[in-house]
């Protein structure tokens, strides 16, 4: 399975595309549809898909990989992690007076992180580099959250003289099954020059929900989410404003709860050496040594926002055949998360083809290339395949974002 | 329109496909260099004299302390009650017929049991454990209830007494019942009827018909229609009293086993003084005597043998009765002959020396060698035997050449993953040594049937402090061993399921005797600087 899934991807590499709008709001052709989507997604401002296929593979990471992605480490550093799938029906009228609605349920994964080059330094090449000297380990946030969404909501299609709106909004009960929220202030790490002692300060909290679940429908905790789309377009233009995934999660249940305020010095387990029971290093147990500098507390409930998206995009259409030129950015309610700034254009290819490409910057990584094919089936059937980060394929040794989405959509 | 539903199925397959293949970033991994302490450990002298007591004078000086004892004779083992199985048959002279049911039946209604215990004649005994098994068999046509009694055996000032039934049978079908006692905590007076007796149990025995039964008739002698037997088993007495009879026992070449310096393969040991305080106590209401033969130490590792040399060797000692005032163990005052045993008495300082790991030793004892001069009021206590009792004390002020211990203790990091991951490195041990010795080590890694894999530290030298005109240590020396792990040792640390340790000592200023105190230890602490193969799965 894994070798299909990583040919499949490698498919998509090698077709990526720059496709980047909500699923349900990307397609206001009236008439009822249904579909379904994928979308997988890893960016960072420094870890490069060498090295990030290496590990997916279960390589050994050498060192000359390593030592390049530590050198395109910053003192802060960020990454983000998405893996969404799910299914959607909708209907849009096609008169004036009616209201269409739509219904989309999904199973969405996220995670990100922010942490200094250091930690990743400490990570890939150990704390002997460091002998004699302190390093800081902050600010480090992890966060992860896993959950099922049901999507209720309408479509409107307000036609003018000279254009059209767009309007849709919906609403969503999100059923949480994982989370983790990881947060330190402050950490730092000592090294004896000769190894005698570890110095260590750290301070933070994590807490987590359920995070051994493994059902696919699990409420352990429950949420709300709003989704918002409102575009006008002409012949020659049009503008859109999205919003979506905007809520929250409230975990209740598998809680834990984990203080991390500590100043410790560690000077290797005690041990008997002539212990009664005649095992010396019995008395070695390494959760002692990690309760001495965190302490576990009560749990109680939590309310995780959702990294939910607003955008804003305008288009411009170049010619008679539909070839179009669009700008837009995006934000994302996530630590670290940078302001998405981005320029493509897309264009039919004859035969159902369309293709689409485009530039962008920010985000969870840095600088992105999308490419995306669609093909259309006789207005009965749409596939739709892309990337976001052809860099992360054609030049994996310096890009460090990867993504890649299918789409398939019927119509009827 | 069913090809588009079966394309939208496929491709939501593939999206759950898509999710499921995460896990494969678990097997990758990466080398880092992680420098870090490892273990630490405090060795004092109290490490290395097992089931030792250390004690220290108000100066801090450390004396070692050793109680153990040379002989434990409970009496119990002279003192033995057998195992005892008695039948009975009954009859009635002439024929009984139509007996109504709840009729008493005419049979011997005491009966006494003497034991055959020798030259033991006991006249009381309570017992620490016991039983009573009870066997019935019946060929009566209805039910026979029966009440079995010990009317000298008491507990809680009540005699021994059972009610039981045995269920009806007849010619051709015997009926049977089998019950047990135990009789824990009995007094039993062992005088019978007379009152004048010994070793005599007395009982009674009682039978009916059954009320609930029927009419039956039983046949006159010779014909038999109840069959009793019952056992004593497992009588071991906790208090006994009576004449306990001239009895000797001899032991050749016993054995007693010395841990506390079991540890020391070889070398020497060069001691200032040893003392020891010989205690001989017969807490048995029986004169006694008691020869000691031969006292050897016994050196088993290094096959050396020393034998005592003191006057208390071949001599006769004779110990009178013990008395109890009061009827109870806790009261009972023991006769107790003391000798004091030390360096100009006796050779005792080479035969400490000689480092034993066993003592050996030839005795003879003699129960009332004078004879019944009790008047049969010999007693005698489980709790109260005859012993010997060794204590010694052996000031801590010691040369040591080339003293050598020796452990294996088990290594149960090879369980735990952790030793998977080294691909090599170096440790660092960092001694600080307090201790007036200098200390030699290797460390040797067994696999689980104690064979040899590899050498993890060879023979490496832990350098001894100064010590000031006192021969005290003035401060800590610090020794740095470098151990390299190589590969090869790398590869055999998850095999490794014990550590044989081998330590060798030699104390400071040679061959001058110096103390030891009880501030005096050495300091280690194991630094790692090691190549991981580290990765999500060594998590």
């Amino acid at each position: 399975m894994k070798h299909i899934l990583l040919t499949f991807l490698l498919f998509l590499g090698l077709v990526a595309s720059a496709q980047f709008k909500n699923t349900v709001y990307s397609n206001w052709d009236s008439g009822y549809s249904i579909g379904a989507h994928s979308m997988l997604q890893a960016s960072s401002n420094a870890i490069t898909s060498n090295l990030i296929w290496n590990a997916y593979q279960g390589k050994n990471l050498d060192r000359g990989l390593r030592e390049t992605v530590s050198g395109l480490h910053s003192r802060r550093n960020r990454i983000g992690v998405d893996l969404d799938y799910g299914i959607y029906a909708k209907h849009i009228t096609d008169t004036t007076k009616g209201i269409g609605w739509f219904i989309n349920v999904a199973d969405r994964t996220h995670a990100n992180a922010k942490y200094p080059q250091e930690l990743f330094d400490l990570a890939m090449f150990g704390n002997a580099q460091y002998a004699g000297q302190s390093i800081e380990l902050s600010p480090l946030e992890f966060n992860f959250l896993r959950y099922n969404q049901f999507e209720i909501g309408l479509l409107k299609t307000i036609y003018k003289e000279k254009g059209k709106w767009n309007l849709g909004f919906g609403i969503s009960l999100l059923a949480g099954k994982r989370n983790l929220q990881l947060k330190i202030d402050q950490a730092t790490l000592f090294t004896h020059e000769d190894g005698e002692y570890l110095d260590g300060e750290v301070h933070g909290a994590i807490r987590s929900s359920s995070l051994a679940s493994s059902k696919y429908i699990d409420l352990n905790g429950a949420g709300f989410s709003g989704s918002l789309h409102i575009g006008y377009e002409t012949e020659k233009f049009g503008i859109r404003f999205e919003a979506y995934d905007l809520g929250f999660i409230n975990w209740t249940r598998g809680l834990k709860r984990t203080d991390l305020d500590s100043v410790f010095r560690f000077e290797g387990a005690e041990i008997d050496l002539f212990a009664s029971d005649g095992n010396a290093f019995s008395s070695i147990n390494l959760d002692t040594v990690v309760d001495g500098f965190a302490s576990r507390k009560a749990a109680t409930p939590y309310t995780s926002i959702l990294p939910g998206r607003i955008g804003f995009e305008g288009h411009y259409v170049l010619n008679s055949k539909d070839w179009k030129l669009y700008a837009g950015v995006q934000y994302r309610m996530a630590p670290s998360y940078i302001p998405y700034a981005y320029i493509g254009t897309n264009s039919p290819l004859g035969k159902g083809f369309y293709i689409d490409g485009r530039f962008a910057f920010g985000g969870f990584g840095s600088w992105h290339l999308g490419l995306e094919f669609r093909k259309k089936f006789a207005d009965k059937a749409m596939i739709t395949l892309g990337t976001r980060n052809l860099e992360g394929f054609v030049l994996p040794m310096v890009g460090t974002s990867q993504s890649a989405y299918i789409g398939i959509a019927g119509f009827f | 329109m069913k090809h588009k539903i079966s394309l939208f199925f496929g491709l939501l397959l593939a999206c759950l496909a898509l999710n499921s293949c995460k896990q494969d970033l678990a097997g990758s991994s990466w080398d880092v260099d992680v420098l870090s302490p490892v273990i630490t450990a405090r060795l004092t002298m109290a490490d290395l004299l097992v089931d030792s007591l250390l004690t220290a004078d108000s100066e801090g000086a450390l004396r070692l302390k050793i109680e153990t004892s040379l002989i434990d004779f409970p009496l119990d083992s002279i003192l033995k009650i057998p195992d005892t199985t008695i039948t009975e048959a009954f009859t009635v002279p002439f024929a009984l017929n139509n007996i109504e049911p709840g009729t008493d039946i005419p049979i011997p209604l005491a009966s006494e049991t003497q034991y055959e215990l020798g030259d033991l004649a006991l006249s009381n005994v309570v017992l620490r454990t016991g039983r009573l098994k009870l066997k019935v068999k019946s060929i009566v046509e209805t039910a026979i209830d029966f009440e079995y009694i010990m009317p000298t055996a008491y507990r809680f000032g009540t005699p021994f007494s059972s009610e039981q039934t045995v269920p009806a049978g007849s010619p051709t079908d015997t009926a049977f019942l089998e019950v047990e006692f135990d009789l824990r905590g009995y007094s039993v007076d062992l005088r019978g009827v007379s009152g004048t007796g010994f070793n005599t149990l007395v009982t009674d025995f009682f039978i009916k018909t059954s009320e609930s039964g029927s009419t039956v008739s039983i046949a006159g002698a010779p014909s038999q229609f109840l069959f009793i037997e019952y056992s004593f088993l497992d009588m071991v007495p906790d208090y006994g009293s009576g004449y306990f009879g001239q009895m000797s026992s001899n032991s050749d070449d016993e054995t007693s086993e010395i841990d506390v310096l079991k540890r020391i393969t070889e070398g020497q040991m060069f001691l200032d003084s040893v003392t020891i305080d010989l205690s001989i106590i017969n807490g048995v209401g029986a004169d006694a005597k008691f020869l000691l033969s031969e006292l050897k130490s016994v050196n088993t590792r290094q096959n050396t043998t020393v034998s005592l040399a003191h006057e208390i060797i071949g001599d006769n000692i004779l110990l009178t009765r013990a008395q109890d005032p009061t009827g109870n163990a806790e009261d009972v005052i023991a006769s107790e002959v003391n000798y004091q045993l030390n360096n100009s008495n006796s050779n005792l300082k080479e035969f400490i020396e000689n480092l034993p790991d066993e003592l050996g030793f030839t005795f003879g004892f003699d129960l009332n060698p004078l004879g019944n001069i009790s008047s049969g009021n010999d007693f005698f206590y489980y709790d109260k035997p005859f012993k010997a009792l060794m204590d010694i004390d052996i000031p801590l002020r010691a040369s040591l050449t080339n003293l050598t211990l020796v452990d294996t203790v088990a290594f149960n990091l090879s369980s735990s993953g952790v030793v998977d991951i080294v691909n090599s490195g170096t440790f660092t041990l960092v001694a600080n040594n307090g201790l007036p010795l200098e200390g030699s080590i290797e460390l040797i890694l067994l696999d689980e049937n104690l064979a040899e894999l590899d050498t993890l530290v060879a023979p490496s030298t832990i350098l001894a402090p100064a010590l000031n005109a006192e021969n005290r240590v003035i401060g800590s020396l610090e020794s740095r061993l470098i151990i390299p792990v190589s590969a090869d040792v790398a590869g055999v640390l998850p095999q490794t399921k014990f550590i044989h340790i081998k330590a060798k000592f030699n104390t400071a200023n040679q061959p001058t005797l110096v103390d030891f105190y009880d501030t005096y230890g050495i300091d280690l602490k194991l630094i790692g600087l090691f190549n991981l193969n580290f990765g999500p799965s060594a998590l």
